[in-house]
């Protein structure tokens, strides 16, 4: 054994080693050169986010396909979603607590699914749920659970749609806004303008004023429940401010000339204005506590819509100082003037600074028609949205992405109607309201 | 006995994780080559190819001026232009830049070696007399074709009488010489080895008996074994170098697998394109993916199976922070997710296996 040992181990060594040598060998024999490969898609498809939006799981029928219709409404009037038809699901989610059937989701391309159930507390309180299921990773993306008295079950679709959105996009929503606006109504020559407000998505309009004096450019307060316009005492037009809950109104300044063209201040302290005195028109800035006003700009023509940036350091308006109107801005405090409208024939007014802060929205008039557009505060990348026969004064969504304008079209029986339209251009549509509507207003979000 | 019992126990182990390599790796073996996808993708390739074996193209000057030694013997062309030295920075043809070995047999590039890269010139006279005696009889194992042969007797008969003095240094000397001119040389062409195994034959064959020519060589296979190694570990590396050849072209191209590892500018881009094209039709994002100034761009990795479908998720490479970017985030992977399998040439799997970073960048959709 002794002798035999020594034979067995160099023979099995050997073996060993020539396995273990094999094995190496294939390894690296068997190691591909791999070449890696690396790119860029710089083009993609522009299209909404298919989404199924299936009814919400209630005791009450009726108010869970509603809730689900004005998710569904919002998302689709953004024009970033595509809800899909309801008709064509495979499944009704029964429990708002379990993964949906991802395939069955998957069957009909929705990106996402949202399941929701609401039902009515012991207190007697709306409480709805719901979850949003990324289909393509089943992963749950939002859930969230809100309580409401009944009346307001819109305000509780919003707020979810408004999640969804942010979610789904990375912006922030807006559906739970109102749009204050000048509800126009009578004939052509003889309109009768009121203030009224409503739901973003132009549920629950209420009239403000009654059609007595004439209001124009309503204009909400950042930070509170609380409006500022400009109407018509007698001939002249004065600046005024309404609290929407008392809907009490008040004067602004005690100006002998006319006042117009409020704006508030990113923290709603201050007013900028234009206030008239003789030929010239100026920017004034009136601090709403103290009553104290400065004047901001020195001109010998017409300066107004002014409009601070979301920084409230600096203030864009419009001036006719160089003979049309253009574009300018100035610090807070009227130094550092500088233009920023492009040189040429186009004309430039109603400047609107984006919530962002990134763009400026305007009005401008060339060749005859009016679009509305948005460029940057260097004056650079100008990029039209809309034009028509008449387009006016942009307002701009909380999250600074949507804008509404209003347009007018050409013929006797026509009349201003509301618009909406995405930066980028997209997804132009009309906002549903009970009559001709002018001026419109975003409010910022209301929680 | 326990010894024993280990060391089988430890063969048989060792046995089974070979078998299982080998099994896995004759798995992506069977695929191999569909023909229409193949003939699509060969061509623009082997239009590279063919450009680089052409004399007239001027790259092919570059390069071979470049890279003396290695290109020249690769391609005819090198032959001419031995010494101008242009210190071009060309066109990006690396991958060629390796000797292809396996070429089949061209006599040119064998005479061409010696001449210029050669610092030792201890070939040039062997092959001759062996060739015109190996062509008569078959034995020779190594010897690719006849042509080279034949070129090769030609020239090398009137050298060979001269030296045969240095002939006779036979195998040893000959070796020694081989092996110098490998280490000299990156080059380890087939030809060579022939010659060399010829070269000894000639020794041999001074006492002018073909049977022990032929004995010799069966007797010593040691000779062409070793030249072999010697010209495989060179060129083991690259597989590639058949596939440059310029009579080599069209599906045959490439490794015995049926894998052309060689990624050329071209292919890559017509990987590229085909990918792209994929993908851009499954990324989706909702209207001008935010509209800001702020672009997220995001990139991604990932890996495929040979038909094509996504092995693993989706890796990160790169990507911003914030919830704009998350949602971009997502959106790369389900275009990802949504497009495989993604439709690529299965023969060239090595290439497009790994994807190593692909960027989804949106800038020029929104603006």
């Amino acid at each position: 054994m002794s002798q035999l040992t020594p034979m067995t181990i160099t023979r099995a060594t050997a073996f060993a080693v020539i396995a273990v040598a094999a094995v190496a060998a294939n390894l690296l024999a068997s190691a591909p050169v791999r070449a890696q490969l690396s790119g860029s898609t710089t083009q993609g498809q522009i299209a909404p986010i298919p989404i199924a939006i299936p009814v919400f799981i209630s005791d009450d029928p009726k108010l869970g396909a509603d809730i689900a219709g004005v998710i569904a409404g919002n998302l689709g009037r953004s024009g970033l979603f595509k809800p899909l038809d309801p008709a064509s699901y495979l499944d009704r989610p029964g429990d708002v607590n379990q993964a949906p059937n991802f395939p069955n989701w998957r069957a009909i391309q929705a990106d996402a699914v949202n399941v929701g159930r609401v039902s009515r507390g012991p207190d007697g309180r709306l409480v709805a749920e719901f979850r949003l299921w990324d289909v393509v990773n089943g992963q749950q993306k939002a859930g969230q659970r809100f309580a409401t008295q009944p009346q307001n079950w819109r305000r509780i679709a919003h707020q979810i749609s408004d999640v969804i959105y942010e979610r789904m996009t990375g912006e922030k929503g807006y559906f739970d806004t109102r749009i204050v606006f000048v509800d126009e109504t009578g004939p052509k020559d003889k309109r009768t303008k009121r203030l009224a407000i409503m739901d973003q998505d132009g549920a629950n309009v209420r009239l403000l004023s009654q059609g007595k004096d004439l209001v124009l450019t309503p204009r909400f307060n950042p930070v509170s429940q609380e409006i500022t316009f400009m109407a018509y005492q007698g001939e002249k037009p004065k600046v005024y401010i309404m609290n929407l809950d008392t809907q009490q109104r008040q004067q602004v300044g005690d100006f002998p000339g006319e006042t117009f063209a409020p704006r508030y201040s990113p923290d709603g302290s201050r007013l900028v204005m234009s206030v008239s005195a003789g030929a010239t028109t100026a920017i004034y800035e009136v601090d709403l506590r103290s009553r104290q006003y400065r004047q901001l700009t020195q001109t010998n023509g017409l300066d107004t819509s002014p409009c601070y940036s979301p920084d409230g350091r600096q203030i864009v308006f419009e001036s006719d100082r160089e003979g049309t109107q253009q574009l300018y801005i100035m610090n807070a405090d009227g130094s550092g003037l500088r233009r920023i409208s492009p040189v040429g024939d186009g004309r430039y007014s109603t400047p609107v600074w984006s919530p962002r802060g990134d763009y400026i929205a305007f009005t401008k008039t060339q060749g005859g028609r009016f679009m509305i557009g948005v460029l940057k505060p260097d004056g650079s990348g100008e990029r039209i949205l809309s034009s028509g026969f008449h387009a006016e004064g942009p307002t701009w969504a909380p999250n600074g992405r949507v804008l509404m304008f209003f347009s007018e079209g050409q013929g006797a029986g026509s009349g201003p109607k509301i618009k909406s339209v995405d930066i980028t251009g997209y997804a132009e549509q009309t906002v549903a309201t009970p009559s001709f509507a002018s001026d419109p207003a975003w409010s910022p979000l209301l929680n | 006995m326990r010894l024993g019992l280990t060391c089988s126990l430890l063969m048989h182990l060792s046995l089974l994780v070979w078998a299982i390599f080998s099994i896995q790796q004759t798995v992506s073996l069977p695929v191999p080559e569909t023909v229409t996808i193949s003939v699509a993708l060969v061509t623009p390739s082997d239009i590279t190819r063919m450009k680089q074996g052409d004399e007239n193209t001027k790259n092919l000057e570059s390069k071979a001026a470049e890279k003396p030694s290695d290109q020249q013997s690769q391609k005819e062309a090198a032959k001419p232009i031995p010494p101008p030295p242009k210190p071009q920075a060309a066109l990006p043809p690396p991958p060629e830049a390796e000797p292809p070995k396996p070429e089949p047999a061209k006599p040119e590039p064998v005479k061409s070696e010696p001449v210029k890269s050669e610092p030792v010139k201890p070939e040039p006279p062997k092959p001759d007399p062996i060739a015109e005696k190996l062509a008569e009889p078959p034995p020779p194992e190594p010897t690719p074709g006849p042509t080279p042969e034949q070129l090769a007797a030609e020239k090398a008969k009137a050298e060979a009488e001269a030296k045969a003095a240095e002939a006779k240094a036979k195998a040893d000397a000959e070796r020694k010489r081989r092996e110098a001119e490998a280490k000299a040389k990156a080059e380890a062409d087939r030809k060579r080895k022939i010659a060399d195994a010829k070269a000894k034959a000639d020794a041999e064959k001074r006492k002018f008996d073909l049977d022990k020519l032929a004995k010799a060589i069966d007797e010593s296979p040691e000779d062409p074994r070793a030249l072999l190694d010697k010209s495989n570990k060179p060129t083991g590396a690259r597989p590639q170098g058949d596939s440059r050849t310029a009579t080599n072209t069209g599906p045959s191209a490439g490794t015995r697998d049926g894998r052309d590892t060689v990624l050329s500018a071209r292919e890559a881009d017509l990987l590229r394109g085909m990918l792209n094209s994929q993908l851009a039709r499954c990324w989706r994002l909702p209207a001008g993916g935010g509209g800001g100034t702020t672009v997220p761009v995001v990139t991604l990795a990932w890996n495929l199976r040979p038909d094509g479908s996504l092995e693993g998720e989706p890796r990160v490479v790169q990507s911003g922070a914030g919830p704009l970017s998350q949602v971009a985030t997502e959106a790369a992977i389900r275009a990802v997710k949504t497009c495989q399998p993604f439709q690529l040439p299965p023969d060239r799997y090595a290439n497009w296996r790994q994807i190593t970073d692909w960027a989804f960048d949106p800038s020029k959709m929104i603006q």
